[in-house]
């Protein structure tokens, strides 16, 4: 690699590092658990896999939509959550930012260069 | 909504004891669930309106009116037991029900097909389980 590319590679890495030092917010990340149901299916369980994670949630400038979910009519709001790089995060996860759980509907970012790592997320219910 | 659906809402939420639809739905709703609303949930909705029989030759009341209503549970839970279980009861109460129409007697109340099918909205699975129902009513007496 060039001087030159040596150079902004370090600069690189310690912006990464320095990056989660300006998320405002902590998050806990939600990890789900499959089990048998008894029924032939599968059930669902979410529990604490990180805690004190440093987020910024962020609402996108869309239209907040009123949509039919699960027969039932929601705002969906969509919001990107931020985290460091580093962070080991699932599409499967969960996010619990100020008592609200959000849903990883995915990443918006996922390439080698980012400095933090991005994901698209919307509420798990109305509230 | 008409108002054999809305007899048999208020049917089901009288069904209040131990093991009952109230024990085992956070509540019953009329075609959508409020906004915020937890599962498992029970909609009522009309299928079907009322289709009236006449008599040839009468005055033109008819002597009977028969609907189909749908009775859904609406679950967001990857596992479909709790509404499997919820939908057991509905179809254990509703069958011959005594319904309350509100200007009219029941003659009738029998299942008809049951509703069964999972939906993905959001990245999150709901389950949807329940019946139709055929719902024949006269004139009250």
């Amino acid at each position: 690699m060039s001087e030159y590319g040596d150079a902004i590679a370090d600069a690189r890495h310690e912006l990464a590092e320095a990056a989660p030092d300006f998320l405002p917010n902590r998050c806990t990340i939600l990890r789900r658990t499959l089990s048998d149901d008894g029924r032939s299916g599968k059930a669902e369980s979410y529990a604490e896999a990180a805690s004190d994670v440093p987020c910024r949630i962020v609402l996108l400038p869309v239209h907040l939509l009123n949509m039919l979910v699960g027969e039932s009519v929601k705002e969906q709001g969509r919001f990107n959550v931020e985290l460091p790089y580093t962070i080991e995060i699932l599409e499967s996860d969960r996010l619990l930012i100020k008592g609200i759980t959000y849903v990883i509907s995915g990443p918006t970012n996922d390439t080698s260069d980012a400095l933090l790592r991005v994901l698209l997320v919307t509420k798990l219910k109305a509230v | 909504m008409s108002v054999t659906s809305e007899a048999v809402r208020k049917f089901l939420q009288a069904d209040t004891g131990a093991g009952g639809v109230m024990a085992l739905a956070k509540d019953v709703y009329d075609t959508f669930a409020p906004e915020g609303s937890d599962g498992p949930y029970v909609l009522v909705r009309v299928q079907s309106p009322a289709i009236p029989s006449y008599t040839v030759g009468g005055d033109g009341t008819p002597y009977l009116e028969e609907s189909v209503i749908a009775t859904e549970v609406v679950d967001q839970n990857l596992s479909a037991a709790a509404a499997e279980d919820l939908a057991a009861r509905i179809k254990t109460v509703m069958q011959d029900a005594a319904l309350e129409i509100s200007g009219q007697e029941t003659l009738w109340c029998r299942w008809r097909s049951d509703l069964d099918h999972m939906t993905i909205e959001n990245k999150l699975p709901f389950q949807h389980k329940g019946q139709l129902w055929n719902v024949k009513a006269g004139p009250a007496e």
